[in-house]
C-alpha cells in the first residue's frame, strides 16, 4: 500500500511536441540543433546588414590606415570574407541536415 | 500406555469438543491457547500427537509446526493441523512443512478421532 | 599596338569557342549525360551573370569617382544570398513546384494567374532592361575604341550592330531550342559559366598586374589614394539606396530570376551558391579599387576611368593582358545580353504575344503543334526585337552617360516588382488589384523621376529638370514635392518605393481577392507546408481527355504530349489509353503547360476547353486556413498527449486501486471465512456429539447445548456486524443528525453495560458533568460507540480494572477519553486495531471476531468526528471526538454525511479500517 510506483515511462513525447527535457539520449537535441542551424541562417543576413550599413560602417571610414592599407577597405573585405565563411559552414550544415523543409 | 495429545487452539469451545472426543478414546488430553507457550510445552511434554490450529494469537501455527519438525525429540511427532481459513495456499504450506494431516473446519468428529488414533498409533513404537 | 584585325580575330575565335561549348553541352545534355552540367558549381557560375560589362568596366570607373560606393552594388546581393534561407529558398521552391517561367509569370501566377499583371511586369522589365542591354553594347564598343581609335577600320556603331546581331543569333540558336522555358538551357548555361570563369580570371589578372606590376604592392597602391574615396560621407543615404537596389535587382532582374530560379534544377545548389556567389563577387571586387587608384595616379587626367581595366595594361605595353581583359569584358557583356534576352523573350512571348494570338485564333481550327511553333517564332522574334531596341537606345542616347548610372536606373526600375513579389510569397492578404496598382504607380514614378531625366538632352525639354513641367516646381523630377538635397537615385527610390508599398498595402486591405487568387496565395505563401504542389485538386473543371490531349499537342508538340499523357495514364494506374480527365489531371496538365507558356496563358487555354470552372470552396477554405489549423492542431496534439498521459496515470492508479481492493477483498473473505467457520466448528462438533451420544449425562448435554447456543449467537452477531460495517462504509445513506446531549448518551451507555461491568468488577469513574455538552449526532449510534468501548475495556483490561471517562470541551469540539488501566495496546498496533479482523493477525489478543472498533470509528466519522487510540504509558485511552454544532465540520457532516469518512478512506492505501473489539454488543458473555 504505497503510492503508485513512479509511472514506468512517461511515454516518449509524441512527434511535434516540445522536446522533452529528459536526461540521457535526447531525441529533441537533434531537432533543436536543426532548428538552431536554421535560426543561424536567418540571423546571418541581419548581421550582414548591421555590419555593412551606417552607422556601423562609418566607424571605419576615413583616412586612417592599418599596415599601409585603408582601414575601411580592410573592414569591408574582412567582413565580406567572414560572411562567406559563415555562409559556407551554415550551408554545409543545412544541406547535410536533409532536404530543406 | 496412554497416548498424550496436545491441542493448540485459541477457541475454548473447540478445545472442549476435541478434548471430550479424544478423552473418550482414551487419550490423555492437554491444551494450550497461546502459541508462544505451546512451543515450551511441546518441548517439555513431547506429546504423542499434536493438534494445531493455523491462526493463533502471538504465533502462527506454521511457525509451531516448523519448530516441531526442527526439534530433536519432536521431529517425528504426528501433527494434525486445523484451519478455518480454507485457503489452498495454507494446505500447500503445511504439507511442505511436513504436516501429517490438514483438516478444514468445521470438521467431522469421527474423521478427527480416527485420524488421531491412527497417527498416535504410528508414533507409538 | 594591337590591330583591329587581331581584335576581330580574337573575338570571333572566342565566339566560336562559346558556340562550340554551348553546342557540346546541349548535345551532352540531350544524351542524358548531365553529371557536371548540373553541378552546383555551374549553377553558381551562371548566377555570376550578375557581373556584366558594367561591373567589369564600370566598377573601376565608379571607384575612381566615388571610392567604395561601387561595393554597395555587391553588398545587396551578398546579403540576399547569405540570407537565402529567408527568401531565395522559397522562390526556388515555388518556381519548381509551379513550373514558373519568368518573374512576370511568378507574379501573375501568384495573383490569380492574372495576365494583366504579367503584361505590366513584362513591359516594366523590358523598359528597364533596354537601357541595360544598351549599356552592354556601349561598353563593348567603348572597349573596342580603346584598341581601335575611330580613324582605324571599323566604326564603333557598326561594331555595336554586328555584336548585337551575333548575340541574337547565339541566343536564338541555344536559347529557344526547347519550347518549355522551364527546362534548363544547358548549352547557354554552360557557356555562361565559362564566361564567368573568363571574366573573373581576366579581372584578377589585370588586378594582380596593376597591384604588383605597376603599383609596387598593395601598400604603395593605397599610399596616395585620394582621401575622398574613403570618406565617411560615402556611406550615407546613397550607400543604403544602392545596397537596397542591388539586393532587389539580384532577385528581380529578369536574367537573375532566370538563372537563379528558373534554371535551378536542385534546391541544394542554392545552398552552395549562398556562399560561393558572394565569394565570386568578393574576388571580382578585390582589385577594383587598386586598379582605380593606380589608374588615377598613372593615367592622364582626361582618361575615361570606365576603361582603366584596358588602358592600364595598354599603357604598360602589356598587349596580351589587355586582350585578356578585353575578352573578359566581352564575356561579361555578352553573357548578360544572352541571358537577359532569353528571359525577356520568354516573358514577351508568353505574356504579350501568346494571349493576343490566342484571342485572334480562338475560333480557327487548331492543328497539332501550332502553339508550339507560334511560341518558338514569337520568342525568336522577341529576341531580335529586344536586341534591336537595345541597339537603338544605345545609338540614340549616345555614350555620354557613365555606365554605372544607367545600370542603377535599370535596378531602380525592376525594384518596383519587389514589393509585390515579397508580399506575394509572405503575405496571403496581398491582392491582384493591389499588386497591379502598386507596380503601376512605382513604375510611373520611376519613369518620371529617373528614366525621363536620363533622356533630358534627347527629349528637347531642357527646362524640365530645373523648373518642372509647366513651371510647377513641386513636380520637378529630381525634387518631387520639394524634396531637395537628395541625390536623384535616393530621391526616386524614396518616392517610388514609398508609394509602391503604400498602395500595395492600402489596396490589399480594401479589396477582396477572387477564389483563384486566394488559392494561389495559399499555395505560394505556404509552399513549405504543402507537401506537393497540388495536394488534391482545388479547381473543379470538366473536360474530355481528347480535348486535353489536343491542347497538349498544340503546345508541346505531338511527341512530348504523347509522352506526357502516357506518363499521366501510368500514374493513374492505367496501362493504355488516355488518362481519366479528373480535376487532379487537369491541374497537373495546366502546370505542365505553364512551364511552356506561363501560368496565365496555360490557365486561359485550359479554360477554353474545360467548362464549369469552380474553385472547390471546401478545399480552398481548408488550405486557406491551413496555417491556423496547423498551429491549432499542434496545440491540440500537445493538449491531447498531456491528457493521455494524465489518463494513463489515472488508469494506472485506478488499476492499482483495483488490485489493492481485490487483495483487500480476498483478505476480507478469508477473514470472514475464518470468523464464520470458527463458531460453526463448535456448533457442528457439539451437535454431532449430542446426536451420536444419546446417553450423555443431562448436565453435560445442557452445557453442550449452551455452547451451541452461544456460538450461534456469536455467528448472528458477526453477520450483523459485517452488514453494519458494510452499511457504514458504503455511506449511501445521508445521516439525519440531531442535537444530543453527550452526558445523556453516556448515561445510557453506562446503564446498558451495567450488568456486564458489574460482573467483571470494572470500576468506572466519570468526570464532572458538563453543562453544555451538546453535539450533533444520532443518539443510538453514539451510545453504541460508548457501549463498544466499555465492553472492550471489560474484555481486555482484565478483572477489577478501573475505567475513567473524561469529557472535555475544546475549541470547536468535545472529546471523551475512555481510559482503562489494563495492559494497553502496543504502539505499533495502535492503528491496526481499527482494522477489520485485526485479531486474526495476532493483534490485540481477543476472542471474538469483533468488528466493534472499526464500526465505532465509522460511526464517529459519519458524525464528522473521530475515534482514536491515544498514546499512553499504561492502559488504553480511546478518544472520542465530536464537533460542536454549528462548526464547519459538523455542518459538513450534516450536509454530506459521507464526507467524514472520505477522510478515512483517503488516509490511504490502508485496507478499510476496522478492528477487533470482539463481543461488543452489551449483555453478551
Amino acid at each position: 500500500m504505497q503510492a503508485p510506483p513512479s509511472a514506468p515511462g512517461h511515454a516518449a513525447p509524441p512527434a511535434g511536441a516540445a522536446p522533452g527535457d529528459a536526461p540521457g539520449p535526447d531525441p529533441g537535441a537533434d531537432r533543436h540543433r536543426g532548428r538552431q542551424l536554421q535560426d543561424r541562417a536567418l540571423v546571418l543576413p541581419l548581421v550582414a546588414v548591421f555590419l555593412f550599413m551606417p552607422p556601423a560602417i562609418r566607424l571605419f571610414a576615413g583616412p586612417q590606415t592599418l599596415l599601409g592599407l585603408p582601414v575601411i577597405v580592410l573592414y569591408v573585405f574582412g567582413v565580406w570574407a567572414l560572411l562567406v565563411l559563415c555562409a559556407f559552414r551554415l550551408s554545409r550544415g543545412l544541406a547535410r541536415g536533409g532536404e530543406a523543409p | 500406555m496412554t497416548r498424550r495429545v496436545l491441542i493448540i487452539e485459541d477457541e475454548p469451545n473447540i478445545i472442549e469438543s476435541l478434548a471430550w472426543l479424544l478423552g473418550r478414546e482414551g487419550f490423555d488430553v492437554t491444551s494450550e491457547q497461546d502459541g508462544g507457550a505451546a512451543l515450551d510445552r511441546i518441548a517439555r511434554e513431547t506429546p504423542d500427537l499434536v493438534i494445531l490450529d493455523v491462526m493463533l494469537p502471538h504465533c502462527d501455527g506454521f511457525e509451531i509446526l516448523r519448530a516441531i519438525r526442527a526439534g530433536k525429540d519432536t521431529a517425528r511427532t504426528p501433527v494434525i493441523m486445523l484451519t478455518a481459513r480454507g485457503q489452498a495456499r495454507d494446505r500447500e504450506t503445511a504439507e511442505k512443512l511436513g504436516v501429517d494431516l490438514f483438516i478444514t473446519k468445521p470438521f467431522l468428529n469421527s474423521h478427527v478421532v480416527e485420524s488421531a488414533r491412527r497417527l498416535a498409533a504410528r508414533a507409538e513404537p | 599596338m594591337i590591330s583591329s584585325n587581331l581584335i576581330i580575330g580574337v573575338c570571333t575565335a572566342y565566339v566560336v569557342l562559346l558556340f562550340g561549348v554551348a553546342f557540346l553541352a546541349d548535345r551532352r545534355a540531350r544524351r542524358g549525360r548531365l553529371d557536371w552540367l548540373q553541378s552546383p558549381l555551374v549553377y553558381t557560375l551562371s548566377i555570376s551573370v550578375y557581373c556584366t560589362g558594367w561591373t567589369f568596366y564600370g566598377a573601376v570607373g565608379s571607384a575612381a569617382r566615388s571610392g567604395l560606393e561601387f561595393v554597395a552594388i555587391y553588398t545587396g546581393p551578398v546579403i540576399v544570398f547569405i540570407g537565402w534561407w529567408w527568401f531565395l529558398r522559397k522562390l526556388v521552391r515555388i518556381g519548381r513546384l509551379q513550373r514558373i517561367t519568368s518573374i512576370a509569370d511568378l507574379v501573375s501566377s501568384r495573383y490569380g494567374k492574372s495576365n494583366t499583371l504579367a503584361v505590366l511586369v513584362t513591359v516594366l522589365a523590358v523598359v528597364a532592361s533596354t537601357p541595360y542591354i544598351a549599356l552592354q553594347l556601349q561598353s563593348l564598343t567603348l572597349s573596342f575604341t580603346v584598341f581601335a581609335p575611330a580613324r582605324e577600320g571599323i566604326p564603333p556603331d557598326g561594331a555595336g550592330f554586328w555584336i548585337a546581331a551575333g548575340l541574337a543569333l547565339f541566343t536564338i540558336l541555344f536559347g529557344t531550342r526547347n519550347v518549355d522555358a522551364n527546362e534548363r538551357h544547358h548549352g547557354v548555361v554552360t557557356a555562361i559559366a565559362l564566361e564567368a570563369v573568363i571574366k573573373l580570371v581576366a579581372l584578377v589578372a589585370v588586378g594582380l598586374f596593376v597591384v604588383f606590376g605597376l603599383g609596387g604592392g598593395p601598400g604603395e597602391v593605397f599610399a596616395d589614394m585620394p582621401p575622398a574615396l574613403t570618406a565617411p560621407e560615402g556611406f550615407g543615404a546613397r550607400w543604403l539606396t544602392i545596397t537596397f537596389l542591388s539586393g532587389a535587382a539580384v532577385v528581380c532582374l529578369p536574367r537573375m530570376f532566370q538563372v537563379t530560379v528558373v534554371e535551378n534544377v536542385d534546391e541544394r545548389h542554392l545552398a552552395t551558391a549562398a556562399w560561393a556567389f558572394p565569394l565570386y563577387l568578393l574576388l571580382i571586387c578585390l582589385f577594383v579599387l587598386p586598379i582605380a587608384v593606380t589608374g588615377l595616379r598613372l593615367l592622364p587626367p582626361g582618361a575615361n576611368p570606365d576603361m582603366f581595366v584596358l588602358t592600364l595594361p595598354l599603357m604598360a605595353g602589356q598587349d596580351v593582358l589587355a586582350l585578356v581583359a578585353l575578352i573578359g569584358g566581352f564575356s561579361s557583356a555578352t553573357s548578360m545580353v544572352i541571358v537577359a534576352t532569353i528571359a525577356l523573350s520568354t516573358m514577351v512571348s508568353n505574356h504579350i504575344i501568346m494571349p493576343i494570338w490566342l484571342r485572334l485564333t480562338l475560333r480557327e481550327t487548331k492543328t497539332s503543334g501550332d502553339v508550339r511553333s507560334m511560341l518558338l517564332i514569337s520568342r525568336r522574334a522577341s529576341i531580335i526585337v529586344l536586341l534591336l531596341l537595345g541597339y537603338l537606345y544605345f545609338r540614340l542616347s549616345g555614350s555620354s552617360t557613365a555606365l554605372a548610372s544607367i545600370g542603377l536606373i535599370a535596378f531602380a526600375g525592376v525594384a518596383q516588382i519587389l514589393p509585390s513579389l515579397v508580399a506575394g510569397v509572405f503575405w496571403r492578404g496581398a491582392t491582384r488589384r493591389a499588386a497591379l496598382a502598386a507596380t503601376a504607380c512605382g513604375f510611373a514614378i520611376w519613369v518620371y523621376t529617373l528614366l525621363l531625366p536620363s533622356f533630358e538632352a534627347g527629349l528637347g525639354a531642357p527646362g524640365l529638370l530645373a523648373n518642372g513641367p509647366w513651371g510647377i516646381a513641386a513636380l520637378r523630377p529630381h525634387a518631387l514635392f520639394g524634396l531637395e538635397g537628395v541625390d536623384p537615385l535616393s530621391h526616386a527610390l524614396f518616392w517610388s518605393m514609398s508609394v509602391n508599398v503604400a498602395v500595395l498595402v492600402g489596396v490589399s486591405l480594401v479589396t477582396l481577392p477572387s477564389p483563384l487568387e486566394r488559392l494561389q496565395a495559399a499555395l505560394f505563401v505556404d509552399v513549405f507546408r504543402m507537401q506537393t504542389a497540388a495536394p488534391g485538386a482545388y479547381i473543379r473543371r470538366y473536360a474530355t481527355s481528347e480535348d486535353l490531349f489536343t491542347l497538349a499537342q498544340r503546345i508541346l508538340g505531338t511527341e512530348p504530349a504523347h509522352r506526357l499523357f502516357t506518363e499521366l495514364a501510368r500514374d493513374q494506374g492505367l496501362s493504355s489509353g488516355l488518362p481519366r480527365p479528373d480535376d487532379a489531371l487537369i491541374e497537373r496538365l495546366e502546370r505542365e503547360l505553364a512551364g511552356a507558356v506561363g501560368a496565365a496563358s496555360a490557365h486561359a487555354m485550359v479554360g477554353q476547353i474545360a467548362s464549369g470552372e469552380t474553385i472547390s470552396m471546401g478545399a480552398l477554405i481548408s488550405i486557406a486556413d491551413e496555417t491556423a489549423q496547423i498551429v491549432e492542431y499542434s496545440h491540440r496534439l500537445e493538449e491531447k498527449s498531456r491528457e493521455l498521459e494524465e489518463t494513463a496515470a489515472e488508469l494506472r492508479l485506478a488499476n492499482m486501486r483495483l488490485q489493492e481492493l481485490g487483495a483487500q477483498r480476498d483478505a476480507f473473505l478469508a477473514q470472514v471465512s475464518h470468523e464464520l467457520r470458527t463458531p460453526m466448528t463448535s456448533i457442528r462438533s457439539f451437535s454431532d456429539i449430542l446426536r451420536e451420544n444419546r446417553d450423555l449425562p443431562p448436565e453435560q448435554a445442557r452445557r453442550f447445548l449452551g455452547i451451541i447456543s452461544d456460538e450461534s449467537q456469536r455467528l448472528t452477531r458477526l453477520l450483523d456486524e459485517i452488514l453494519d460495517l458494510g452499511f457504514l462504509e458504503s455511506r449511501r445513506v445521508a445521516w439525519e443528525l440531531e442535537q444530543v446531549d453527550l452526558e445523556d448518551v453516556l448515561d445510557r451507555a453506562l446503564s446498558a453495560t451495567e450488568a456486564l461491568t458489574a460482573r467483571s468488577g470494572l470500576r468506572i469513574t466519570r468526570s464532572a458533568r458538563q453543562r453544555d455538552a451538546q453535539v450533533m449526532a444520532q443518539r443510538d449510534r453514539l451510545a453504541q460507540v460508548f457501549i463498544n468501548l466499555i465492553s472492550n475495556a471489560v474484555k481486555y483490561a482484565g478483572p477489577d480494572a478501573a475505567l475513567t471517562l473524561t469529557i472535555r470541551a475544546e475549541r470547536g469540539g468535545i472529546t471523551v477519553d475512555v481510559a482503562d488501566d489494563g495492559p494497553g495496546v502496543p504502539d505499533s498496533d495502535r492503528e491496526q486495531i481499527f482494522e477489520k479482523f485485526a485479531r486474526a493477525r495476532g493483534l490485540y489478543d481477543s476472542r471474538g471476531a469483533g468488528l466493534g472498533l472499526p464500526i465505532s470509528r465509522e460511526i464517529m466519522r459519519n458524525f464528522g468526528g473521530d475515534l482514536t487510540l491515544r498514546a499512553s504509558r499504561r492502559g488504553a485511552i480511546f478518544r472520542v471526538y465530536l464537533p460542536r454544532p454549528g462548526t464547519e465540520a459538523a455542518q459538513r457532516a450534516a450536509a454530506a454525511p459521507g464526507s467524514g469518512s472520505t477522510a478515512g478512506a483517503a488516509t490511504g492505501a490502508m485496507p478499510p479500517r476496522a478492528a477487533a473489539a470482539d463481543d461488543s454488543a452489551p449483555g453478551l458473555g
